[in-house]
Parts: structure tokens; sequence; C-alpha cells
């Protein structure tokens, strides 16, 4: 009975905490980063900080080291950095005529703006050497082990479905009502070729199994290798829409 | 400490399905509304003589049937696609014939289907036909049924008279010539055998004739109407109605008419026997309640049931081969109209809606419906999808066309 007992009180305490008896209070999915500008990607950036403008417009941008942190730039997607405002008072006392000597207080106030302009700086420095920092101690969750830096995106996964998704939309499926949902287990290998295509659950419908097919080959002609030059296995549900 | 365990195995049950969710974020979803691309390729002489009268033949039809399939996107011949290739090639040798087509899959790289057929000139488009069969199976999984043939009841010859053609309207040829008035046929399971009345002898009786033989016998002659003879799906009887007994009542005989039940004992009228492709039901139709309505009722006669209740003329019932739809003619708005049903009442639906359409019958593969219209003002045979798309006519003639009915390829 005790035995009983404890292992009923388990079941409950795993069904209050998993189930959905109780709001999704501690949501444990990952969160995804959705980048509503760039689709899904082979490589995305995996926590370093991109190379600076003119190197990624070269054809082939130098592979961002993954352990050893690059020399600290402005990153691609920074915020601008903060215009020397002390400047600008500057500026405007030379375009103004001197014509009657300055006057201790308007000394004063310019000093005083020039002090707050620097403020203003070292303010915007350190929030970006922090943000760098974070990029650099791998703190974000977007990208993946491997990234060269250079492209947004989630992960290599959402690319391949991404790929597949547009390749089998092009195809479509005459099917019929009854079709179910069929799973595929496709492998990739790591120079992006399809090595392996596995039908593990049919849909029931000849048609739409073939149709699967097709566009994973379609897509697969186009595929970028896996992030991390390994082999990529993956199993995908495919649904009749 | 049953209940207690009763009690445990209930919570890991729940605690299975809660933990066992599938996880839809990697679901491809596939678009069910396309067609797939199919492209025809020229006919090419494989040797002897050209013939590009041959080539254009089969082009034609293969897009023909091909297109009423439903399935495809037909692309125009020489047009570079990007997913079925049909492929055809011939050698005429004579009046000898023989034929190649292949199906091939460019995105795949994979020939699925290959086949060569030897036979004379005039077999070229039951060749083409059976390859169309083919594609439909190589792809679906379920053979077309392309290769049946469709009997109907023509005037062409001033009387009502039994004619066969192809399912595409070509190639008719007769099969009663008697003079008089010919109704109802209806093909064997087997396809080799069609039954139908003739009032030859005078009496609406029910005859059953051997398509290759010619033979023919008089099965069932009773006092009366013998007619509306619907072959049981072994093929070995027919459900019939007759008057022998003074009202209108459906009697099981067996195919060399001896007769072996009533179906029906009631003082309405009860007519149009229709199987279910398993064998076990019949829908008929009855007036008992006062209009013509569709019934279903158990194979030895036993549980009657109304099937319709919308409309107030229902009649010439026929089961889908699959099994999952009844399609019958409704009366309404001056003319018929064609709906379907499923064998529990639910689902009425209407098929068409142009001119007066009658006469439904299933194809052997349940794919499409055959039935007569008056759409183009004189009355002709027409085909369509089970789902009332894809209308075409069929019968060519100028004749008026009714009753078809569709035999097994």
């Amino acid at each position: 009975m005790f035995f009983l007992s404890f292992l009923l009180h388990v079941v409950i305490f795993a069904i209050i905490l998993k189930g959905p008896l109780l709001p999704a209070m501690h949501p444990e999915e990952a969160p995804v980063y959705v980048d509503v500008v760039t689709m899904p990607v082979a490589n995305p950036q995996s926590g370093m900080p991109a190379p600076s403008t003119s190197t990624e417009a070269a054809p082939a941008a130098p592979p961002a080291p993954a352990h050893k942190p690059p020399a600290a730039r402005q990153p691609e997607m920074a915020v601008p950095a903060a215009k020397p405002r002390a400047k600008e008072p500057a500026a405007k006392a030379k375009a103004q005529p001197d014509k009657t000597a300055p006057t201790p207080s308007a000394e004063e106030a310019r000093a005083f703006n020039q002090r707050m302009a620097k403020l203003q700086q070292k303010a915007e420095d350190q929030r970006q050497a922090d943000v760098l920092n974070r990029l650099r101690k791998g703190a974000s969750r977007t990208g993946m082990p491997g990234g060269k830096g250079n492209q947004a995106g989630s992960d290599y996964t959402s690319y391949v479905k991404s790929r597949i998704q547009d390749a089998i939309d092009s195809l479509g499926a005459p099917t019929k009502a009854s079709t179910q949902m069929a799973l595929v287990t496709i492998t990739i290998g790591a120079d992006g070729r399809i090595l392996d295509y596995h039908l593990d659950k049919r849909s029931g419908d000849p048609i739409f199994d073939d149709t699967v097919a097709r566009g994973v080959t379609l897509a697969g002609k186009s595929l970028k290798p896996p992030p991390d030059g390994r082999q990529y296995r993956h199993q995908f549900p495919f649904k009749p829409q | 400490m049953r209940k207690s365990l009763l009690y445990v195995l209930l919570m890991l049950l729940v605690l299975s399905t809660t933990f066992c969710r599938a996880d839809n974020s990697d679901v491809i979803t596939v678009p069910t509304s396309g067609k797939l691309q199919l492209t025809i390729a020229p006919t090419t002489a494989l040797s002897g003589p050209a013939a590009p009268e041959l080539g254009q033949e089969l082009g034609e039809l293969f897009s023909f049937d091909m297109g009423v399939s439903g399935l495809f996107d037909v692309a125009p011949s020489g047009t570079a696609g990007s997913g079925l290739v049909l492929k055809s090639g011939y050698a005429l040798n004579g009046n000898s014939l023989v034929l190649e087509c292949r199906l091939f899959d460019q995105i795949l790289n994979r020939e699925l289907a290959a086949k060569r057929y030897s036979g004379g000139k005039r077999d070229l488009r039951r060749m083409a036909h059976a390859f169309s069969d083919e594609v439909l199976r190589v792809l679906t999984g379920q053979k077309g049924p392309f290769t049946g043939r469709v009997a109907y009841v023509t005037r062409s010859s001033g009387n009502k008279e039994i004619f066969a053609m192809d399912y595409d309207g070509h190639n008719p040829q007769r099969i009663t010539n008697n003079g008089s008035i010919n109704l109802n046929p209806d093909f064997a399971p087997s396809g080799k055998e069609i039954i139908y009345t003739s009032y030859k002898k005078g009496n609406p009786d029910l005859y059953r004739r051997e398509l290759f033989t010619g033979y023919e016998a008089r099965i069932s002659a009773r006092p009366g109407l013998n007619a509306m003879g619907a072959f049981a799906p072994d093929g070995k009887r027919i459900a019939e109605v007759m008057t022998k007994d003074g009202n209108s009542e459906i009697y099981l005989i067996s195919k060399e008419g001896r007769e072996l039940a009533r179906l029906t004992r009631d003082p309405a009228i009860d007519v149009s026997p229709a199987w279910s492709p398993d064998g076990s039901k019949i829908v008929f139709v009855s007036d008992r309640l006062g209009k013509p309505q569709l019934f279903v009722m158990n194979a030895d006669g036993s549980n009657p049931r109304r099937l319709t209740t919308a409309g107030a003329y229902n009649v010439t019932p026929r089961w889908s081969p699959k099994g999952d739809r009844i399609v019958y003619a409704r009366q309404g708005g001056g003319g018929f109209q064609i709906y379907a049903i499923n064998p529990d009442g639910s689902g009425d639906t209407q098929l068409t809606t142009a001119g007066s359409n009658e006469h439904p019958r299933w194809s052997p593969d349940g794919r499409f419906i055959v039935f007569s219209s008056t759409r183009d003002g004189g009355e002709a045979i027409y085909l369509m999808r089970a789902d009332g798309s894809g209308q075409t006519r069929i019968s060519r003639g100028k004749a008026r066309d009714s009753h078809p009915t569709w035999s097994q390829g």
C-alpha cells in the first residue's frame, strides 16, 4: 500500500507539473527566435559578432573562429554609434562670429556640454562592450555552434524544413480525404547531399507519399551543408493541408 | 487492492498521453489542392513506317484520359516539365501494331511504369486506355476504369437498341438488333455478360447475353413486368422487379432465371434494386410512404429502412463500388438532378445543375459517374467525377442516348 500511495503521489505530482492542469507558468520549450526579415538559413550566427560590412561584402568571408573572440569591432546589426555631440556646440561656436569675448557663464556651459557628451559616449561604448561580451560568452540563444556568425536564422532543422516546405508548395498533391500524416527520416551528409530518405510511416495515399519524396528530392538539390560539418539526421512529419 | 491497481493503471494511461503528445514543431504541410504535373511526349516510331496519325490519336487519347482523371495538369506536348512524363512509341508492320508506353518521374529520376502491347492496328485505343489504367494504378494504387465499356440505350436506329462504346465515346458497337424496345442494361461483374429487358416477344422479359459469343437466353419471362435486373457482386444472382403477383415487387433469381426469393412484400410500388458492393444490402425505390423514396434493406429482404428524407421524388439509386456513397436522381424544378448520399443518410449532395440528368451509374473503380443529360438539347451520355466535377459529354451521336452502365475492363 505504501508503494501504491507513493506511486500515486508521484503520478499526480507529475501530472500537475507536466500536464495541462496548470497553465504553462514555466514553459520548457526553448525560445524560438524568429527573424522576420531573413528566412531560416543553414549556418546561422553562433553568438559571435559578425565581421565588418566590408569583410562581409567579399565573396568568401573568412570564417569566424568559434572559440576565439575576434577583435572588438562594430557589429553589423549594432545600433549606430552615437555621434560625438560634444562637437556640435563647438561647431556652432565656430560658426558664430566671435563678436564679443566669451563670458565666464558661456564657457561654463560649453564645458558642461562637453562633459555631458563624453559621459554619453562612455555610456554608449560601455553598452556596446557589454553586448559584445555577452555574445562572446555565448550567452545568447541565437545561432548554433559552428555557425559563421554572418547569417541570421534559427537552426538547421528550421532551415531544412523551410526548404522542403517551399519545394512541396510548388508541387501539390491531389490526395484523398482520408490521407493520414506521413513520417519521413532524412539523412543529410556533411556536403549537404541527401544520403538517405526513409518513409517511416505511410500516409495511406501513394500520391501523397510520392509528393513528399519529390519535395524532399527537389529541396535536396540546393541544401547547404550542416553547420557543424557532421551528418544530419531528422524525422519530419508531413501532413495534408 | 484491485481498485487501487486499476486506478494506478488509469493514472499511468493519463500520464502517458500527457507526456507523449506529438511535437508538431517540425510538421511540413502538403497542399492537397494541387495536381500532378504531367507532360505527354510526342509519340515516336520505334521501327517500321511512320504513322503520324497514330501519334496524334495517342496524344489526344492520353490527354483525355489523364485530364478526366482530375489528377494531372497536362502540359502540352514538347513542354519541358518538372514532373511526370508519359512517353510512347509504336512499331507498325502491316496491320500488326506494337505499342510501348512508359511513365517517368523526372524529379525522382525513376521509371514508374513500362508496358508493351501487341495487337492489331485497330486495337490502338484499347492498348492506350490499358496504359492509362496502369498509370492510375501505379500512382494511386487502384487501377483506372478506362478499358471498361459503357453500354447504353440509343435511338440511333429509330428503336430503343442497346449499344456499347469505349468510355470516351469511341468504337460504338451494337448489342441488340431486334427493332423493339430494349431497356435497363446491366453488366455482370466480370464484364463478359449483360442483362437487359426487351419487348421483342411482346412482354417485357429479362434477357442475358454473353458479349463475346453472342449467346442469349431469356431468363425471366413471368407474366407482367420482368425488368430492372441488377447483378449481385458475386455474379451468380440477379435482383429484378416483377409484377407477376399483381404488384411491383423485388425478387431474387439466379443468373439462369430460377426464382430464389421474394425480397419485398408491400402493397406499394418497389422498384430499382441495386446491391451494396459486399452483397449484404440492397437499396431500392418505394412509394410505401406516399412518394418515391430510397430505402435500404438486407439482401434477404429484412429490415427495410428509409434512406432519403429530402426531395419528393427520388429514383434510380446505385451503390458505389467503394460502398461509401449512393448516387440517385431526384425530380425537381421541371427535371431530374443527380445527388449522392452516404448509406447512413448523411451527406446528401447535389452533383448536377444543368439540364435534366438521370440514370447515374458508377465506374467500376468508383472514381466516376456516367449519366444521361439533356443539357445540350438532345439526351446524351455524360461523365463526371464522383464529387460532381469535370462533367464531360462522351456520347458522340445525335441520337437520344440514355441508361448508361459501365463495365469492368
